[in-house]
């Protein structure tokens, strides 16, 4: 009975999410085999795998693909150790420490797309402060509707700035995890500081190194609403990641089954990254 | 004498980092607030004009003329929609998933993780057509519909925490005293795991609320929500950045109060509560 009454309860929920995310999944991979161009007149007609061949070989997504790896790499690298300095920064009960905590977790709610507004008003050259002021004391130009590099860099930044806090408190959790007399024991011993960090902080939050790695890595790599409005991809391709590279490419052409190719290689590589995570997030949980 | 010089250097470095980080994190809210408030002028003077500046109503041509009230009200609509849609589902999953074994458990967790993390770019052209098909194209419900992606799995997964902290022996004694399953899920597990429902609903309504990916595909003048609506000062020609501020400042202001009320939730609810805030 009670087993009855359980699966029960469980059918509103999945039946939904089965309408909501399988659904669209296996007309996606069946969309992907068609030959479809909405704004044409021609009807879609299954081409079989013609469109994952025409993939392998478009420099425009593999640009992008590439595009959005390094950025993901990128941002996480710089969250990550900007993270474990804050995370170090939350442990000291300073004065002041909880106004600090209320500021840090203040970007983790903004809207992403106001992100991307925010950030365009504070970058844009001859609008935002930043540039001025960094071309007024440093000699910087500072344009990143010109510059490609700098209009990445941007783009990292502004990720830097809104996911940060998130990668300070996943570790913050971790390293305050840590059993107190073994970080006493260490003191006594006369560990250093760079031993410490090597030999028993590091080790011990592992999993929330992994878990942010992989978490903001998902993120990073789907990444869309704060770059389509604060750069909008440009200048030329530079910050068309993959997400911006695939909105664009059906905004402009309507071409519904290369697209849903795209859609479907896609979901595979967040599909992979995901069951890393669960693995990660199972082993550490047992 | 050296140690405490040493130590009073540290104390100031220290304050210094803290100090810079907190501006760093708080300016671009300060800037886009101040700039909601400025003339075209002074936003284009060359120079950035911190104080003194003509103060200007950016917030009445968008919000009294333009009828951008509507997409605000649009915005309300769907992510209160999404809490009435998701939480009730959500609440009933949690429960199953936290006291019964249930087949394939480990399964409907992965999958539900792949579905709050999978790119929504890559579902909008199967969405654009299954709605459209069905005929709810640009209505608030569809958004309410294809939401569920991301709050569903947020929603259980938060709310089974909370019930997972509720002991069983509450069940038991509810079921021996001859209460239903209905009635031991209204009356006695509700109102205790009441907090992580409303950190559930709270945390459905933000996230419903900054959506604009799918907001942009589906809607279209009827129902489009705020966020689509600040995109539009961008694709128009010559953007005007004082009004475009203060819709941002609209867009996020409602969200920034909630996760500061609401801090210990956000980081269990942005991890799928994998992780808890101490």
């Amino acid at each position: 009975m009670a087993k009855f009454r359980s699966w029960y309860l469980l059918v509103p929920a999945v039946s939904l999410l089965a309408f909501i995310d399988l659904a669209p999944f296996f007309y996606g991979l069946d969309l992907s085999f068609q030959r479809w161009i909405m704004t044409s007149p021609n009807p879609p007609t299954y081409v079989g795998f013609y469109n994952y061949g025409f993939l392998v070989n478009d420099s425009e997504f593999l640009g992008a693909f590439v595009r959005g790896v390094t950025f993901a790499a990128i941002s996480i690298a710089c969250q990550l150790l900007l993270g474990l300095g804050t995370a170090f920064i939350m442990l000291r009960k300073f004065r002041g420490n909880v106004a600090f905590k209320v500021i840090l977790t203040l970007p983790l709610a903004v809207a992403p797309i106001a992100v991307g507004s925010m950030w365009r008003i504070m970058m844009y050259p001859g609008i935002g402060p930043i540039p001025y002021y960094l071309k007024h004391f440093l000699g910087i130009h500072w344009d990143m509707t010109g510059s490609s590099a700098i209009a990445f860099a941007t783009t990292i930044m502004m990720d830097t700035w809104h996911w940060l806090p998130l990668a300070a408190l996943i570790m913050l959790s971790g390293i305050a995890g840590i059993p107190q007399p073994l970080l006493e024991s260490a003191a006594i011993d006369g560990v250093s500081i760079l031993q410490k960090l090597r030999f028993i902080y590091l080790p011990l939050i592992k999993f929330e190194i992994i878990f942010v790695v992989l978490l903001r890595g998902m993120d990073a790599f789907r990444i869309f609403d704060e770059i389509w409005m604060l750069t909008g991809g440009g200048p030329g391709n530079t910050t068309r990641f993959l997400s911006v590279s695939l909105y664009t490419l059906i905004l402009r052409g309507w071409d519904i089954g290369y697209g849903a190719a795209i859609s479907m290689v896609y979901v595979y590589v967040i599909i992979v990254m995901c069951w890393i995570l669960y693995q990660a997030v199972m082993r550490v949980r047992e | 004498m050296k140690k405490t010089a040493r130590s009073i250097a540290f104390e100031i470095a220290f304050y210094l980092v803290v100090i810079i980080m907190a501006t760093a994190m708080i300016f671009p809210f300060i800037w886009t607030a101040e700039t909601s408030l400025k003339g075209k002028a002074s936003i284009l003077a060359g120079t950035p004009e911190w104080w003194g500046f003509r103060i200007e109503n950016n917030y009445y041509r968008p919000f009294v003329i333009e009828g951008y009230f509507k997409p605000l009200l649009n915005s309300v609509l769907t992510a209160v929609g999404c809490v009435i849609v998701t939480v009730p589902l959500a609440f009933m999953a949690a429960y199953a998933f936290s006291r019964y074994k249930i087949f394939g458990a480990p399964t409907l967790y992965f999958w539900s993780l792949t579905c709050r993390m999978g790119p929504e770019a890559a579902f909008i052209i199967p969405y654009y057509l299954m709605i459209t098909k069905l005929g709810l194209y640009d209505t608030a419900f569809s958004l309410m519909l294809v939401y569920s992606l991301f709050n569903l799995p947020l929603a259980i997964w938060l709310v089974k925490s909370g019930i997972d902290a509720i002991p069983r022996a509450i069940d038991e004694a509810a079921l021996v005293d001859g209460a239903g399953m209905s009635d031991l899920l209204r009356h006695v597990i509700v109102p205790v795991a009441a907090p992580s429902l409303a950190a559930a609903s709270i945390l459905v309504f933000i996230f419903s609320w900054n959506e604009y990916l799918f907001a942009s595909v589906l809607t279209a003048l009827r129902s489009r929500t705020i966020t689509v609506g600040l995109l539009q000062f961008v694709t128009t020609v010559g953007i005007r950045y004082g009004e475009m501020a203060a819709v941002s400042m609209v867009a996020l202001v409602p969200t920034l109060v909630t996760v500061v009320i609401l801090q210990k939730y956000i980081i269990s609810g942005l991890t799928l509560g994998a992780v808890t805030s101490e």
